[in-house]
């Protein structure tokens, strides 16, 4: 199984015929999403581990909370295809179900540390899920390949 | 589409799509190519779904989701005749991959899913007269020159940097803009849909963000299903039709390029799907499925989005113009002909994921239709005014890739496909396998070995990617053009075998 788990938080991908499925959990959205992010990172970067160097704010809102699962990857993915920055790692405060602040560490691509992996070219509102429930939350996305 | 759907999954469940949708039960069986989906299958459908297959792929269709989101792109306000799947159908987001819907151009939507992402993704053939027995000693090395000449993969930079200024002629213009910037000859213009500019385009409704997605990758192939492509003619089903082509001589290289309209096209989508989701007019539209977000044709942002779209599909004809050429003098280079002399004459250039508003007969009465294709080819019959003098008395060319160690089609367009399915034929073979099942399935498999052992050489920026786009992952490519021949929406000219293969 392609992710990352631990008890509490974590991501993985699922077969979609054409495209990726992200799945993402942890224990408040805030973790869920920033679980999201390095599961989109993970598709995008084959190999190579991202130094955490440079600290870098991103704030992202939409209409509600499964709008803000596709704004946020959809930044993530703007940001690396624009300046080729790579996290490390995510701090993701969600203050009310539309909007975030994440705060992430990492660096800029580098071709002789970095492997990609597949290209992204975007994140889909197809199946589209945000599940809460009293100890977890879980979101899952498809991302066209 | 609601974000909280009880369906619940176990933790990190690799599961595929669950079996829901039309099963064959569902299914009313029209002629020996078609089966229809009825307006009963769900409440809602506002006219049926059509499929094309053969009994032997019709079980494939229907062990994934495509039927399911074909009978829900019947939702869309203002559709016509029949939503129609193509035989290479499969489960995409929102509307199926190889869908094709109407809608009435006073009444009805416009939906940015039913184009898809990358906008304009299209196929381009340039005809040489250099012959296998020629290339074949020269592979490695034309290989070689090709890859250094067109960026391939995610993460690399163009040749060309576009400035603000050039980028909004690049959206206005289109390959016309790289043809005038000596990125190709002025008849390669001439054979390409539309000429290679989409009118109505405004990159005033381009936002900032897809300007400076674009803006690097002018001239580059970009990674997943996209590749350049050195193939043989390897037989001929239609020699007049194959003559008019300039493709009758078996054995006669061609190249095959496919590629879209990269960040900026995703970034286009990803724009309007939000702006849509947002608009009041898109808002009171009930649909089962998010991602079919869509706008009235007539709305203010219905018609930014037709502007924005018609840049992105320019976006992506100046791609494929600047490949064209670089593909052109690499090979030049390569054999030392000018690439005149060696014959590169551009065949056509077809979208398959794009809307244009076209005429078709409705019930009987000529009507303005926004015609969406995704993942689906225009296929406009002989005589048909949009096309170049010289393809009037053969129809359209229509390019169909298959996969990389197999076969590709050459077709043209016919009047049946006028008739049937609004000037529309299939675009490719279609997944068989997801991503990680091939790359499950190929485990171990060195794919430069094995497809060198099947004659066709490799250049990849990613060798994990190759498992990925495997042949064994595609359905074959003559099982669907049998069905789109012999439905008549397109008609058979000529198969194509891959030697060399450009990915990302």
């Amino acid at each position: 199984m392609p992710g990352n788990q631990d008890r509490g938080r974590g991501h993985a991908t699922f077969d979609h015929t054409a495209d990726v499925g992200l799945e993402a959990w942890g224990a408040t959205t805030g973790e869920a999403l920033a679980e999201a992010g390095m599961g989109l990172q993970g598709i995008m970067l084959h190999a190579g581990s991202v130094r955490a160097g440079d600290l870098r704010t991103f704030r992202v809102s939409a209409d509600d909370a499964a709008a803000l699962v596709v704004a946020w990857l959809s930044e993530l993915l703007y940001a690396f295809e624009t300046d080729g920055w790579l996290s490390a790692s995510f701090e993701v405060a969600v203050n009310d179900p539309g909007r975030l602040v994440a705060t992430a560490r990492g660096e800029t691509f580098d071709e002789t540390r970095h492997v990609l992996g597949v290209g992204v070219k975007a994140v889909s509102y197809h199946d589209l899920e945000v599940h809460c429930d009293a100890d977890a939350v879980r979101v899952r996305v498809i991302v066209d390949v | 589409m609601s974000a909280s759907r009880r369906k619940k999954r176990s933790r990190g469940r690799g599961a595929g799509p669950p079996a829901s949708g039309p099963d064959a039960s569902h299914l009313e069986r029209l002629d020996t190519y078609r089966w229809q989906i009825p307006t009963s299958y769900k409440t809602g459908m506002r006219v049926p779904g059509v499929i094309y297959s053969s009994e032997t792929m019709l079980p494939t269709v229907l062990s994934d989701k495509p039927l399911e989101q074909l009978a829900n792109v019947t939702f869309l306000p203002g559709i016509v005749g029949h939503a129609l799947a193509m035989p290479d159908v499969h489960w995409g987001y929102g509307f199926p991959v190889g869908g094709v819907a109407a809608t009435d151009v006073r009444d009805g939507v416009i939906s940015p899913g039913g184009i898809g992402f990358d906008i304009n993704c299209g196929v381009r053939l340039i005809r040489t007269n250099l012959t296998e027995a020629e290339l074949r000693p020269r592979l490695d090395e034309t290989l070689d020159a090709l890859f250094r000449a067109v960026p391939a993969g995610m993460g690399t930079k163009g040749r060309i940097r576009l400035t603000r200024k050039n980028m909004d002629r690049v959206l206005r213009r289109g390959a016309a803009w790289a043809v005038d910037q000596g990125l190709g000859w002025p008849e390669d213009l001439e054979v390409a849909e539309e000429r290679g500019t989409l009118a109505g385009a405004d990159p005033n409704a381009v936002s900032a963000r897809a300007k400076e997605r674009g803006a690097g990758q002018l001239g580059t192939l970009g990674s997943g299903n996209h590749f350049l492509e050195l193939q043989a003619v390897d037989e001929v089903f239609d020699a007049p039709a194959a003559a008019a082509l300039g493709i009758e001589v078996p054995g006669t290289i061609v190249v095959f390029l496919h590629t879209g309209s990269r960040g900026c096209g995703h970034q286009i989508c990803q724009d309007y799907l939000q702006t849509f989701a947002q608009a009041p007019a898109s808002r009171s539209i009930h649909l089962p499925d998010r991602q079919l977000a869509c706008a009235p044709l007539r709305s203010p942002e219905g018609q930014d989005y037709l502007a924005a779209m018609a840049c992105g599909a320019n976006f992506a004809w100046a791609n494929r113009q600047a490949i064209t050429h670089w593909t052109r003098e690499a090979l030049a280079g390569v054999f030392g002909r000018s690439s005149r002399a060696l014959g590169m004459d551009v065949v056509y250039d077809v979208a398959h994921n794009i809307a244009k508003i076209e005429e078709h007969i409705v019930d009987g009465q000529p009507r303005r239709v926004c015609v969406h294709r995704k993942g689906a080819t225009r296929a406009f019959p002989p005589g048909h005014p949009e096309l170049p003098s010289k393809y009037q008395e053969v129809g359209q060319p229509v390019f169909i890739p298959g996969d990389m160690g197999r076969a590709s089609y050459v077709a043209v367009g016919t009047a049946g496909a006028m008739e049937q399915s609004f000037g529309s034929t299939c675009h490719g073979a279609g997944r068989a396998l997801s991503r990680s099942a091939a790359r499950r399935q190929l485990r171990g498999v060195n794919m430069v070995e094995r497809l060198g052992a099947m004659g066709v050489g490799v250049r990849a920026r990613n060798a994990r990617l190759l498992s990925e786009e495997a042949p064994d992952a595609y359905k074959n490519v003559a099982d669907v053009t049998a069905v789109t021949h012999g439905a008549g929406i397109s008609r058979n000219v000529a198969r194509l075998r891959p030697v060399g293969v450009i990915k990302g």
